[in-house]
Order: C-alpha cells, then sequence, then structure tokens
C-alpha cells in the first residue's frame, strides 16, 4: 500500500476515534419542568420532573438541594426521672432540603468519598452537619436533626425512581416527584449526576426557584416591609371581623362568647 | 382544599384549620374561656411554626374576644371599671412575666419550668373547681360557702381603696384585682397564654363575681390584651399570619355559637365539672410530657406565645 494512503487511513481513523471520544463525552444535560415553583393561595404542592442525556452507560442520581440554613433547637436530657432542656443547639452546614433519587442506594453506585464529597446520602449530610456548642455535639442529637427533617418531608431519598433510555451514545433520563409542601421559598438547586465504575463523571445543575406570587405574596411582603401597618391591618381586621360575627349573630338571635 | 398560609410559609388543608378553630370555639362559646391553652399546641401538631402558631391564635383571639365582649355588653356582663383595673393589673404582670421569662430562657431551663407552672396552675384551678363543682352537685345547689367567703372579705375588707363595682355586684380594694391581675398576667405570660382559663375561676371564687360577669369582664380585658400582643408580634417578630388567624377564627365563630347553644342545655355546676376535667386532662398530659421518653430529643426553639 502506499505509504501516503497509510498515514492517511490512520489520520481518518484517529479523527473518527477522536469524534467518537468527544461524543462519548458529552457534557450531561438537565431539563427541570416547571422551571419554577409558583405559591399562590391555593398551593398544594407541584409535579416537578428532571431530564436530561447523560454519556452513554452511566447511572444516574437526581439531588435536590436547599439552602444551607442555621437552625436553632432545644435539646432534651433527662435528669432523674424527668426530660427537660438541657440547653440549645445551633445546627448549620446542612441543606435546608434534601431530596435524592437513584436507581440503587448511593453508596451501592458509588466509592464513599464520592458520596460523602458530593453529600449525596443522610450519612454524608450527618458528617458535614455542624452543631454548636461543641457540648451539644452528640451523636443522638445530629440523628434526631435527620429525623425530624425526614418527619418534615424535607428530607428524602428514593431508589429506583429514575427511568433511563439507552440513545445510541447517550442515556436519557427523568424522574418526576411531588414537591414537598413543606419546602419554603427559596432558590433550590437540581443536580443530576452521571455515574460510572463507583465515580462521579460528570453533573448537570439547574436552579429551581420557588417563589409565592398574588395575595400570599402581597401580605408577606407587608408584614416584612410595613409591619406597624401589617400590625394594625390585623388587629383592625380581626377586630370589624369579630364586631360584624356579632352583629350577624345578635340578629339571628345567637349569641357568641368566644374567646 | 389546601389553602397557602403567607406567613407560616406552609399549605395546609383549609378544613382542617377551621376544624380546630371549631373545636376549640365549640369549648370557649360552651365555658366562656379562651382556648389558648389548647389552640396553639393543634396548630403546632399541624405543623405551623410555633411562633407563628401563638402569634397568630392571639390574632385569632382579638377577634373572638371583641365579638364575645360586645355580646357580653350587650347583656350588661362588662364592669368596665373592674375590666380596665383588670387590664392595667394584666398588662403589669404580663411586663414582669416577660421579664421572668427572659431571666428563664437565659437561664436555659425555662420550658422545664413552663412545664411544670402548668401542671401546678392547672392541677390546682382544675383541682379545686372539679372538687368545688361535684360537692355543690352532690349538695344539689351552687351555693357558696358562706363562712369561708365571710372570713375572707372581712381580711380584704380592711384594704385601701374600696370601690363599688357595680355591675359585678361587688366591693373590693382596688388592689385586690390589680394585684390577682398582676399575678394571672405573670402566670400568662411565663406560660404562653391569655390566661382566661385562670382568671374566670380566681374572679368567680375569690372576688365573688357572678359567673356571667366574670366572664363578660375578662373578655372585655382579653380584647385588649390579646390587641396589644398581635400588634407586638406583627412588628418585632413578623409571625401573625392574618390568613391563618382569620381561617381560625370563622371555625371559632361556629362553633362558639353550637357550644353556647350545647351550654344552655347544662346547669353552671355540670358545666364546672367538665372545663375543670378538660383542665385536669390537659395537666396530666403535661405532667406525662415530663417523664416521657421524647420522640425526638430535638425541638423548635420558640419566641413565647401570648
Amino acid at each position: 500500500m502506499d505509504r501516503r494512503r497509510i498515514v492517511a487511513c490512520v489520520l481518518v481513523a484517529a479523527g473518527l476515534g477522536w469524534a467518537l471520544s468527544l461524543a462519548a463525552q458529552t457534557p450531561p444535560t438537565i431539563v427541570v419542568r416547571p422551571d419554577a415553583v409558583r405559591i399562590g393561595a391555593f398551593y398544594a404542592g407541584a409535579e416537578v420532573e428532571v431530564s436530561g442525556l447523560m454519556p452513554a452507560g452511566a447511572q444516574v442520581v437526581v439531588v435536590v438541594r436547599g439552602p444551607d440554613a442555621e437552625a436553632r433547637f432545644n435539646t432534651k436530657g433527662r435528669f432523674g426521672p424527668i426530660w427537660a432542656n438541657a440547653g440549645e443547639a445551633r445546627i448549620s452546614g446542612v441543606p435546608s432540603l434534601f431530596l435524592a433519587f437513584s436507581p440503587r442506594p448511593v453508596a451501592q453506585l458509588l466509592a464513599r468519598a464520592e458520596v460523602d464529597r458530593g453529600q449525596l446520602d443522610g450519612r454524608a449530610i450527618e458528617a458535614q452537619m455542624r452543631v454548636e456548642p461543641p457540648a451539644r455535639d452528640r451523636r443522638e442529637v445530629r440523628a434526631n436533626y435527620l429525623k425530624l427533617k425526614a418527619g418534615q418531608g424535607m428530607l428524602r431519598t428514593e431508589e429506583g425512581s429514575v427511568r433511563v433510555q439507552e440513545r445510541g451514545d447517550q442515556t436519557s433520563y427523568a424522574v418526576s416527584f411531588r414537591w414537598p409542601k413543606k419546602a419554603p421559598p427559596a432558590r433550590y438547586t437540581v443536580t443530576a449526576f452521571a455515574v460510572r465504575d463507583a465515580a462521579i463523571v460528570g453533573e448537570a445543575s439547574a436552579e429551581l426557584p420557588v417563589t409565592t406570587v398574588g395575595v400570599p405574596a402581597r401580605l408577606a411582603d407587608l408584614a416584612r416591609q410595613r409591619a406597624t401597618l401589617y400590625g394594625l391591618l390585623c388587629v383592625l381586621a380581626a377586630t370589624l371581623a369579630g364586631l360584624g360575627i356579632d352583629f350577624i349573630a345578635s340578629r339571628i338571635g345567637g349569641r357568641v362568647s368566644a374567646h | 382544599m389546601p389553602i397557602f398560609l403567607p406567613i407560616a410559609g406552609i399549605s395546609i388543608n383549609l378544613l382542617l384549620v377551621i376544624g380546630a378553630g371549631a373545636v376549640v370555639g365549640f369549648m370557649s362559646g360552651m365555658f366562656g374561656v379562651g382556648g389558648g391553652f389548647l389552640l396553639t399546641p393543634i396548630l403546632m401538631m399541624m405543623g405551623i411554626p410555633p411562633t407563628v402558631a401563638a402569634a397568630s391564635d392571639s390574632c385569632q383571639i382579638v377577634a373572638a374576644s371583641s365579638s364575645g365582649a360586645a355580646a357580653h355588653f350587650r347583656l350588661g356582663n362588662v364592669d368596665v371599671k373592674l375590666g380596665t383595673i383588670l387590664l392595667l393589673g394584666g398588662l403589669t404582670g404580663g411586663a414582669i412575666g416577660v421579664r421572668i421569662i427572659k431571666v428563664l430562657r437565659a437561664m436555659g431551663n425555662a420550658d422545664f419550668l413552663i412545664t411544670v407552672s402548668y401542671v401546678v396552675v392547672l392541677g390546682s384551678v382544675g383541682g379545686y373547681m372539679f372538687f368545688e363543682s361535684l360537692n355543690a352537685l352532690r349538695r344539689g345547689s351552687m351555693v357558696p360557702k358562706k363562712a369561708a367567703g365571710a372570713a375572707k372579705h372581712s381580711l380584704l375588707g380592711r384594704l385601701p381603696l374600696q370601690m363599688t363595682f357595680a355591675r359585678a355586684g361587688v366591693r373590693h380594694s382596688v388592689f385586690v384585682p390589680f394585684l390577682l391581675c398582676l399575678l394571672v398576667g405573670i402566670l400568662a405570660a411565663i406560660m404562653g397564654v391569655g390566661g382566661g382559663f385562670i382568671m374566670v375561676p380566681m374572679m368567680v371564687y375569690l372576688l365573688r363575681m357572678p359567673m356571667h360577669v366574670a366572664v363578660g369582664t375578662d373578655l372585655f380585658q382579653i380584647f385588649f390584651t390579646a390587641a396589644g400582643i398581635t400588634f407586638m408580634q406583627a412588628t418585632s417578630n413578623h409571625t401573625v399570619d392574618l390568613v391563618l388567624a382569620l381561617l381560625l377564627m370563622v371555625g371559632s365563630t361556629v362553633g362558639a355559637q353550637a357550644g353556647a347553644r350545647v351550654g344552655k342545655l347544662l346547669r353552671a355546676d355540670q358545666l364546672k365539672i367538665l372545663l375543670a376535667s378538660i383542665v385536669l386532662l390537659v395537666m396530666v398530659k403535661m405532667a406525662w410530657s415530663l417523664v416521657a421518653t421524647p420522640a425526638n430529643l430535638l425541638s423548635h426553639v420558640t419566641s413565647g406565645g401570648h
């Protein structure tokens, strides 16, 4: 074979290989629908769908995370036969909301170091938790915090809920879930992790803003920004409502004697 | 049907809130005492943050007490002069109580002392009412023991600034209702409640006021106290949820009407023994919470109630 033809074949093969490897390394994508959760007067939670593309053969872990916020708690301790407050504990370094969706338990998909680095399960969150003062930093305080958050639906892990489909050199994924009703207005981060060989090989993130709209938004703004006016409005509205009810009750011959 | 509470920041079933208001309103209408000591824990159980529950309950009490006080005023059951003195005593006591609670919180064991206060006060008030009403039921009438009353009155009668309270039909030194309400105000602030369930029995048993005038006068002073607390909570803590308060009010109004009608079917001593039983039940629950292992070692920090 002509020496030049061999070189050309090698170059073409190399080019194809490079192009194929580029395709395999296509960055993961993420789409969150709806693009925002709007809380109106009759809000009852929302259905959220996260979808996108991942490199072929990758497993997908989707995590929703709320902003870190310090929370203050009273801790209980036993004094003889009586349970009483043993003092206040401030807990920080943990997300206000944590939802994780994966095909199998995250600890089975990833090496422990990767799970901890990405804070991808309850154990990793517990390890990152900061408890102040140090005297309150006990194992049961951390465990009870996670139990409290789980009870509120603000810390949840679900296995088997991510739907995946191989599409040639890419994998499409989708997960649908009910947005927790107790999640307060904030900017939440949704991240899809591509997992292969016990390591995170790619990730894509999107923001999911949760905002109040309409009457609730206006009332909340009034309460925070014009507190004196809001306070007067509360007292006035309650007084007028009470007197109005008394008027109606007296007209229909009833009696109101509640307080 | 869900509704979003803008200050509590959570969505909740509309009928659940109205139902909670109705249950407490029913008791208020039946017994003429406030439901603060019941409603705030019920709201907390429904997932409302404790500070919002307490502050919104105050706002609801403004509505319910204005309605109740107006109704009682028309019936001639409000002694404005006595009510004003009670109000001054209550406000002073409340201010002292807030200071005490601040010191207790700084010491780190306020909640324990609050629970103990509940157990002692509810146990004393409920126990006294229960046995007094039981004896009255056995006797077949509600005639108070004259001897004990006379001895008490002779002692109180020697105090200065004696004043006649025409509507209440009693004569006392100004200091008696003032100091009584001061004490209730301190307890109410420490316990985080309106104090109606302590105040009404005290007015009936210690000031010897007729039950209906005690209820009407208490509602009169509670209206001003709750209005002040609502305004302060709204301006200082931003914790008053007007939507929640108005929903509770709708429920409590309907409940109060039903409670008042059921109450009319019962005799005064039967009503008192029922109320005493409920107060004692709450006391037992509080006492149990002191010794039972809690479901969670953590509880949200509250900043006092009403």
